[in-house]
């Protein structure tokens, strides 16, 4: 949904961002916090290590046999009772999640924490349709009363400190006292959503895992709200991006355990939720109606190629992010995505095209921190690189196949000339050495003023003669030979 | 075209790229490593629960019921949910018919939610239940809800009772559901327990009770 709000500004976006002190001061705690508590949790380098390995192949092997996989996991849901939906874009999985609404009989839905609604941008939809969803988990809770947006995929209101949500809470909610106790606090949010839960109709999940081969929807969460959303009201709707299933359920136990102690350094979340089927004859609780909606929007577009299909491995630990001294210095929100730090670098240009994304695979100094935590070893450095060679290919260029929607967004002719020249001079020995020659005796000429070169650098400075020339004269001072 | 056969069309488009399975060898590191004598799998499993504030009780088949209504009394709960038609069901109400002190009123869940909805969000204060099995190497419970044990049982009453039996801890979840074979018949829903309910999401400060139960007490059976 790219089209519906102008084109974010990265560059703009993060140098405010990481020059605002609070937020350099918020995310920078929280990712220290969460960087310890993921270091905690293993201390035996060959278990992780293999482990890692076990996910990656788990990963790879269920991507390698996608569609079946797919048609299997709608076949076992079906005969489980689950009714599943295809949704090729975003406006296609509002639109099911709606419908679904009004047969329900339900102008308002309660949503479990799911990343996929933020990015099908489903609340802002339902409220121009006159609907409502309200957010239940409390960090998502918190960010939506503040009218904001997710500043991380794990932990929404990590860049908000107590304080803050004290005003917001005092502010926002009917009769609510001021209180910074954090006990309190989460009491209020609590009170206010056990309502909800109460008279909710609808409830909507996102899903870590689906396994194909029993039809489940794994959830993981600490609250509880993910179990109150799938299990109180009358109709369930999850949500998952295609990528998300696995062959077998015993692929889950691995998953699980690289999912909880990556992100938030947990042996295991409070509630692992896994869902099979409605509610059967004979139960007394649990939805009458359970449906999944599969959403492709552009994933099928990385799975096309086999480089970039490793992106969809990604299990959204935020192992990444919380790592990324990027991401740890200009906050969430300056991406200007629903997936922001290197993960949301490598699959945003997916859904939302590289013409939307142009600046995110160059955000980076591809230090490597997100590639050696992440749990199924996604290449992400090798894979920015890729989709910067991708930001600079055009779409008519010969023998490259169209691969990226928006690829071609950065190229510009003149560096392309530049480049080619460069190349030229040197894999032609003459043309080399009279460069050389060149560089060093007109390098007076060079303007103070080089670009984005000198923005934060010292203007480059050639020395008086090549290294050859030295090496030359060298050498017939000592009178030998090399 | 439809958004199914669109989708499924192009991800068959894509050039294939066969991987095989990761062998029996490659899932051991999901169980050796957390595979226990006795001693060690009953210590890490209360060791886990009680480092997120669960309340674990030793006791027997003889002595749970007593020592759920010494609970009851101390906690004060205005009222106690039991299953329908459970085993832990008899031991419970003679101990209440015969307990000399007030306790709280025992209540079934015995009727569909849609009966009295309101009564179990708002004025149940605890609620006991049995488990399919446990976990060692996390400190999970396995609730396995069912017509006796409904899922909201452990989910919407502000304390959750739980008795677990020692003979019923596993080592690691793999193990666990490759020896009971779990595919072979999932319950409509399946949940793992491993403390209160909580959230970090202001701050980063652990607060319990943020919309499960505020409360998870183990009655643990050492002898069965």
């Amino acid at each position: 949904m790219s089209h519906s709000h102008p084109l974010h500004d990265f560059r703009a976006a993060s140098s405010h961002a990481a020059q605002d002190p609070n937020q350099r001061h918020n995310t920078r705690a929280a990712m220290d916090f969460l960087m310890q508590r993921r270091a905690a949790q293993f201390p035996d380098a060959d278990e992780l290590s293999r482990l890692r390995d076990l996910g990656q192949k788990i990963r790879q092997r269920a991507l390698s046999q996608l569609p079946a996989l797919l048609e299997t996991l709608e076949a076992r849901c079906n005969a489980n009772g689950i009714q599943v939906h295809w949704a090729d874009t975003p406006a296609e999985a509002c639109d099911i999640i709606a419908k679904l609404m009004q047969q329900a009989n339900s102008q308002e839905i309660i949503k479990g924490k799911s990343m996929v609604s933020e990015e099908i941008e489903l609340n802002h939809y339902l409220e121009a349709q006159g609907m409502t969803a309200l957010e239940s988990d409390m960090g998502e809770f918190i960010v939506q009363l503040a009218h904001e947006k997710p500043s991380h995929i794990i932990m929404p209101a990590i860049h908000k400190t107590k304080v803050d949500i004290a005003h917001l809470f005092h502010d926002e909610l009917p009769r609510t006292p001021y209180t910074e106790d954090v006990d309190e606090l989460i009491q209020i949010g609590r009170h206010a959503l056990r309502q909800r839960f109460f008279t909710a109709k609808v409830g909507l999940s996102g899903v870590n895992v689906a396994v194909a081969e029993t039809g489940t929807l794994v959830l993981v969460e600490n609250e509880g709200n993910g179990r109150l959303t799938t299990s109180a009201p009358e109709m369930h709707i999850a949500i998952t991006g295609i990528e998300k299933v696995v062959e077998k359920l015993s692929d889950v136990p691995p998953i699980l355990s690289l999912l909880t102690r990556s992100a938030t350094g947990q042996p295991i979340t409070t509630y692992v939720n896994m869902i099979s089927s409605p509610r059967k004859a004979g139960e007394k609780d649990g939805p009458q109606q359970v449906h999944l909606v599969l959403l492709d929007n552009g994933r099928s577009q990385a799975y096309a190629d086999l480089q970039l299909r490793e992106t969809l491995q990604c299990i959204r630990c935020g192992a990444c992010m919380n790592h990324c001294p990027v991401y740890t210095r200009i906050g969430g929100h300056a991406y200007g995505t629903t997936y922001p730090g290197p993960i949301g670098k490598i699959i945003s240009p997916h859904l939302l095209g590289l013409d939307d994304t142009k600046d995110l695979p160059s955000a980076s100094t591809l230090c490597g921190a997100c590639s050696e935590v992440c749990p199924v070893r996604i290449p992400i450095p090798e894979l920015l690189l890729r989709l910067r060679q991708e930001s600079v290919t055009p779409e008519n260029e010969p023998n490259h196949p169209h691969t990226v929607r928006g690829q071609g967004a950065k190229y510009r002719a003149t560096e392309k000339w530049l480049w080619r020249s460069w190349a030229r001079i040197y894999s032609k020995p003459a043309l080399y050495r009279a460069s050389r020659f060149a560089a060093t005796r007109l390098r007076g000429l060079l303007p103070h003023d080089v670009g984005a070169w000198t923005i934060a650098r010292a203007k480059p400075q050639p020395a008086a003669k090549s290294l050859h020339e030295l090496v030359a004269e060298y050498q017939a001072t000592q009178g030998n030979q090399p | 075209m439809t958004a199914k056969t669109r989708i499924l069309s192009r991800l068959r488009a894509a050039p294939s790229q066969q991987k095989a399975a990761p062998s029996a060898e490659d899932y051991a590191v999901a169980q050796q490593p957390w595979r226990f004598d006795s001693t060690e799998r009953t210590s890490r499993f209360k060791d886990l629960l009680t480092a997120v504030q669960t309340e674990i009780h030793d006791c027997t088949s003889e002595t749970w019921p007593q020592t759920l209504a010494e609970l009851a009394a101390q906690k004060g709960w205005r009222n106690l949910l039991l299953p329908e038609n459970s085993p832990l069901n008899n031991a419970i109400e003679q101990t209440w018919q015969n307990s000399v002190s007030a306790l709280p009123p025992l209540q079934h869940y015995d009727q569909a939610i849609e009966a009295w909805r309101e009564a179990l969000f708002f004025d149940t204060d605890a609620a006991i239940t049995g488990c399919h099995a446990a976990i060692a190497a996390t400190g999970s419970i396995v609730l396995w809800p069912s017509p006796s044990e409904p899922r909201l049982m452990s989910l919407v009453p502000p304390t959750h009772i739980v008795v677990v039996k020692q003979s019923q801890l596993a080592d690691n979840l793999l193990d666990l559901m490759q020896q009971q074979q779990w595919q072979q018949g999932m319950p409509t829903n399946l949940v793992l327990v491993s403390g209160p309910s909580k959230t970090s999401d202001i701050q980063r400060v652990t607060a319990y009770g943020a919309h499960g139960p505020k409360a998870l007490i183990v009655l643990f059976l050492t002898d069965c």
